[in-house]
């Protein structure tokens, strides 16, 4: 194999000791060499100023060099021959330029000698974000008040320039990989290289801790000015008596005098400088504090407190981009009153800093972990490897759209309901069940035109009729009556019979058709007024609507069709429920399902629009499921960006292995559902992960007549043990992927409803308490 | 505005007033009763065809299988009143020593002001009981009377009859008493009520007995006129109640019965829509065969006609029912005959 050889280029070497510009080019240097590339790295601004890094970048078998271009009065500059030689004595596969200043000096002299040179630009922090919120600062609140500065302007220019110029950019931040792909459209490949850190476990507890730490490098003037706030602002407020047990380390490169003496006078206040090794103060220090005003990018001094277990009081700005929630992983305050509460609050609040130092370390831990920053920068590795280098660097003028909204940073809205304390680590164990839910129990214009005026899923259900002697129709309900939708009262009594039940939540089936949405009150009203307190989660049935209900030929009464426009003006509404507190998660993603995922003409772009717009707005991605029906059966829809499949059932082509019942007309297709249902518990089995399903009964003869499924003699004993063997399975998956669907909470028409009925009452519900309280002591 | 100034009213031949029952949402005692989740479509839907031609279940059509408590489908019923004719809603009022029972709709459409339809009151008192084959009779909930009560109950009503949606004829708010013989004292009850009304500065109420078991004139009592209700079910089936088998007699027939046994003195005139109470008794049940549409608006063509000789405001004549469902007799559409029975009324009161 041939060596592969990449040059690197910054203003300097690398100091990781020093800021975390630097920790991060040294990890990506890192990252490199270990997978066996040969490093060269070019100093713009020479070698002689930092001996020491020099040296230790040379032990790793990276040869360094420095460069020194003398800029000229008039903005010019006069190139020497050092980049031009190392260029004509050795071929690069890869050129990685760390920020873009230093890309906009290499990047067309890498274009011009060296043409195959895939040149990847690290953004770091995007400077134009930052400093236009530093203008939009000065401006007040109206942020779309005066014309940017002219040479912010420019700036802002020649940065997208150099990111539109290069075959990748690297962003710290899903977010700021969105800004570029905003401004830029298709002319720019960003990706996200998250900073990372490693984890450092405390040797002492939270509660043998003191202090408050303030760090920051402050030749970074969002630091400077950070600390001004505090000393000025923050801590007056902060009560004294609890300084007195907690001093205030500041520490950070570049404090001099004046900064020292912001807090003067106060005796809580250690003016520490700089220090060759954070870890010790992050260990020593009871909590720490990010009061920063302005900045862009994500904050490195974030992720380390939280990867020292050392829980955090910031800024929004400070949390900007990592995910982090207000109450979860970090306290959030923006103004100088909400900053001294929340460093008292963790001072004085034991159980309070260390539910947030568990929930932000395992937090940070999976987004920057060493291990996910090195696999994302060989991600993108691959794929510019994979691309021809661009032809050359072209001036691109991108039109200056409304910079507002990149201005402000969107805070991560807290969970309504306060967390208890100790958030119940048994029940995050539990598997969730999960229970489909039709909307279609109230009248809607549409199916008034279509089947008649006051249609509602009730007339197929009340129109049943026995097709042979025995056959449980019309199924008819009891708890619950002929309820409708739009009722308050009866959506909480759904929820409150579920919950009993050991349901955790329901996944509303939401029907969207380019912007039209069906059926949506009850969702709408669910949304709005935030009841019921139940999880759920959604379902896009981006069927069309025929007359025939299960989606096949016949009258289109709702087309769907599908766009790239569609699929963004679709997560931009779907991103208020996907926010809500209720949401169900895996893991931290709030999950979203697709019934049909074969039917997306593109679904890796939809999928991946998805995410990143749910990421630019804050969520910490999205957990994707495609349903697999009959169409699909066996399609790994994992790889086209899904997460993972949901079995749905009844899976019909498996009943082919189920004897036939002769009951009925020779059209109905009746099976017994205890022959059925060990049949469809046992599909083939596939590569990719899958949620399973089960159901308390099948038979849409309500619908369909004749015509109709039926799983016959279902009773809530053989749909116990389903559910017991599905729940235990589903125990054997990663904690927070323990889910089975139940199809369905009240399909009546479809004879597919735990909600009780004549026949069984509440049989097949108390079925389901039963197998989640055996499930529960299993566990344990 | 009199209602003989609105061009649209004047233009009616009568003064349609609908019977309204409440019971299309669930109420605890119901629950309790007959199983959570009652309503009057639980015995709806369950009705099944006993006999070849049997038009059983009765499934709704426009408005579904409704809950009162949703305030669109109270708007919808009103919309749908209106437009076909009918003037007002009598809805059944059902008031026990100060407990109200099935009370929502009403106070929902009380204190929303919605639906801006008419409507007056009949207070059905009777003793709320359930009898399984063969069984004792279970009493459910007392009707209780007392002095005491009927100033209460008085004061209760008054607030109803401000309302500017009140039915009135002559200015006066119309009140019913489904079975006024069972007051101990009628006439202590209409003065506690007039008494109450002169004090609230409001018109002195036109109230009404219902003629519903024995055939009496209420005035006797206290009551300003009768409503002849139909059916009166002993004139047609010698033993209404009875665990006997099907009952079944010709709609127009039955109705031909019931207008024999008329006494002469004044009362306002009531047409039922049809009759099939199987949803209820199921075999023990009564079906009058032959009701349809045009049946009906014969009858209540005639019916129309027998008044129009009155002033305009005295013209009122009740239709049983708007939604008695269980009773199969309901101007509410079904999948059957559609707005049949709307369309009848509309065509027999213009």
């Amino acid at each position: 194999m041939t060596t592969r050889r990449a040059v690197v280029a910054s203003y300097c070497v690398p100091r990781p000791a020093r800021d975390s510009g630097g920790r991060r080019l040294d990890d990506l240097i890192q990252f490199l060499l270990g997978r066996e590339w040969e490093v060269e790295f070019v100093a713009m601004y020479g070698t002689d100023k930092h001996p020491d890094d020099v040296a230790r970048l040379r032990r790793r078998g990276v040869f360094v060099h420095g460069d020194n271009p003398a800029w000229q009065n008039d903005g010019t500059v006069e190139a020497n021959e050092t980049f031009a030689r190392l260029l004509d004595h050795a071929r690069f596969d890869l050129a990685l330029l760390a920020f873009w200043p230093v890309a906009e000096y290499y990047l067309p002299r890498l274009r011009e000698r060296a043409p195959d040179t895939r040149i990847i630009v690290d953004s770091v922090d995007l400077h134009f974000m930052r400093e236009c919120r530093r203008a939009a600062s000065e401006w007040g609140p109206d942020v779309d008040g005066p014309p940017l500065p002219e040479h912010l302007g420019a700036d802002f220019t020649s940065e997208l320039n150099v990111y539109a110029a290069a075959d990748a950019v690297l962003t710290v931040s899903a977010k700021e990989r969105d800004v570029i792909h905003d401004l830029l459209g298709g002319q720019a490949t960003a990706r996200v290289v998250p900073d990372c850190e490693t984890v450092v476990p405390a040797a002492l507890t939270l509660e043998a801790r003191s202090g408050l730490l303030f760090l920051g490098s402050f030749e970074h003037p969002p630091n400077v000015e950070a600390l001004e706030f505090f000393c000025r602002d923050v801590l007056p407020l902060v009560d004294p008596a609890v300084l007195a047990r907690h001093p205030v380390y500041v520490v950070g490169n570049a404090l001099d005098d004046r900064l020292r003496g912001l807090a003067a006078g106060n005796p809580a206040v250690r003016m520490v400088g700089w220090v060759p090794e954070v870890t010790p103060y992050f260990h020593r220090v009871r909590a720490s504090v990010v009061p920063l005003l302005h900045g862009a990018g994500t904050k490195r001094k974030m992720v380390q407190a939280l990867m020292h277990g050392t829980p955090t009081v910031s800024t929004s700005i400070g949390t900007e981009g990592l995910s982090l929630v207000d109450g979860e992983h970090v306290l959030v305050a923006d103004d100088a009153a909400g900053l001294a509460r929340g460093i008292e609050r963790l001072l004085t609040d034991d159980a309070l800093a260390g539910r947030l130092a568990r929930a932000g370390l395992a937090h940070v831990e999976t987004l920057h972990g060493r291990d996910t920053a090195a696999r994302a920068l060989e991600d993108v590795v691959q794929e510019v490897l994979a691309r021809p280098a661009k032809p050359a660097m072209l001036p691109v003028y991108p039109p200056l759209r409304n910079l507002s909204r990149y201005m402000r940073p969107k805070r991560e809205k807290a969970p309504a309901t306060v967390r208890s304390a100790e958030p119940a680590a048994d029940s995050s164990e539990d598997v969730r069940l999960i229970a489909l839910f039709l909307p279609q129990f109230h009248p809607i214009p549409e199916n008034d035109a279509w089947w008649g005026k006051g249609f509602t899923e009730w007339r197929n259900v009340c129109r049943a009729k026995p097709l042979f002697p025995g056959h449980h129709q019309p199924q008819l309900p009891t708890d619950l009556g002929f309820y409708d939708l739009r009722l308050a009262e009866t959506r909480a009594a759904q929820a409150a019979l579920a919950r009993e039940h050991g349901i955790h939540g329901f996944c509303y089936y939401h029907y969207w058709f380019q912007g039209r949405r069906l059926l949506e009150r009850p969702v709408n009203e669910i949304l709005e007024s935030g009841e019921p307190d139940f999880p759920f989660c959604l379902c896009w049935a981006n069927e069309p609507w025929s007359r025939r209900w299960d989606g096949s030929e016949s009258e289109v009464l709702q087309p769907q069709a599908y766009s790239a426009e569609d699929d963004l003006e679709h997560i931009r509404w779907l991103l208020q429920p996907l926010a809500d507190p209720r949401a169900i998660r895996i893991g931290d993603r709030p999950l979203f399902l697709v019934y049909r995922a074969d039917q997306l003409p593109d679904p890796e772009a939809t999928t991946d629009l998805w995410r990143r717009e749910a990421e630019r707005a804050g969520l910490p991605g999205l957990y994707l499921v495609a349903v697999e029906s009959g169409w699909d059966a066996g399609w790994d829809a994992t790889a086209v960006g899904f997460d993972a499949k949901l079995l749905f059932q009844p899976q019909f082509s498996l009943l082919a292995n189920v004897p036939r019942l002769d009951l009925g007309s020779p059209r109905t297709r009746v099976f017994s559902y205890d022959a059925a249902w060990p049949v469809l518990a046992d599909p083939p089995p596939v590569s990719y992960p899958r949620f399973d399903a089960v159901f308390p009964g099948w038979d849409n003869s309500a619908r369909r007549g004749e015509d109709a499924w039926v799983l016959h003699g279902n009773t809530p004993e053989s749909y116990e043990q389903w559910l017991t063997l599905a729940v235990r399975r589903a125990q054997e998956r990663p904690r927070g992927e323990r889910i089975v669907f139940i199809n369905a909470w009240n399909e009546w028409a479809e004879g597919a409803h735990l909600e009780p009925d004549r026949t069984h009452g509440r049989g097949f519900l108390e079925a389901t308490s039963r197998v989640m309280a055996a499930a529960r002591s299993h566990a344990r | 505005m009199s209602l003989t100034d609105d061009p649209i009213m004047s233009e009616r031949r009568a003064r349609l007033v609908a019977f309204y029952l409440p019971q299309f949402h669930p109420i605890p005692e119901n629950d309790a009763w007959w199983g959570k989740g009652f309503t009057e479509w639980t015995n709806v839907s369950k009705a099944v065809p006993l006999f070849p031609g049997h038009e059983q279940p009765h499934m709704p059509a426009d408005l579904g299988y409704y809950d009162l408590r949703v305030p669109e489908t109270r708007r919808d019923q009103a919309d749908l009143a209106r437009e076909h004719g009918i003037e007002a809603f009598c809805y059944w009022h059902y008031w026990f020593d100060g407990k109200r029972l099935l009370e929502r709709p009403f106070a929902e459409v009380l204190a929303s002001g919605e639906p801006d339809f008419p409507f007056c009151l009949a207070w059905a008192n009777e003793t709320w009981s359930r009898r399984w084959l063969g069984e004792e009779k279970e009493i459910l909930q007392k009707q209780t009377y007392s002095a005491g009560d009927a100033e209460r109950h008085a004061r209760w009503l008054v607030e109803a009859f401000r309302d500017p949606r009140y039915l009135r004829v002559n200015g006066r708010p119309v009140f019913l008493v489904y079975r006024p013989l069972d007051l101990p004292d009628g006439s202590g009850f209409t003065e506690a009520l007039r008494g109450e009304c002169r004090r609230a500065g409001l018109p002195n109420p036109y109230l009404l007995g219902v003629c519903s078991y024995a055939l009496k004139d209420h005035r006797s009592l206290g009551f300003d006129g009768n409503v002849m209700f139909e059916p009166h079910m002993v004139d047609v089936v010698p033993n209404p109640r009875g665990d006997d088998g099907l009952k079944m007699c010709d709609y127009t027939e039955a109705r031909r019965l019931m207008a024999e046994r008329r006494e002469s003195w004044p009362a306002h005139p009531c047409i039922m829509v049809s009759w099939d109470n199987t949803a209820r008794r199921g075999e023990h049940g009564i079906v009058f065969t032959g009701a349809t549409p045009a049946a009906f608006e014969q009858g209540l063509r005639e019916v129309i006609a027998g008044v129009e000789h009155q002033p305009f405001e005295e013209r009122l004549v009740f239709v049983n029912a708007w939604n008695e469902w269980a009773e199969g007799n309901h101007l509410e559409p079904c999948l059957r005959h559609g707005h049949g029975y709307l369309d009848a009324v509309h065509r027999a009161v213009k």
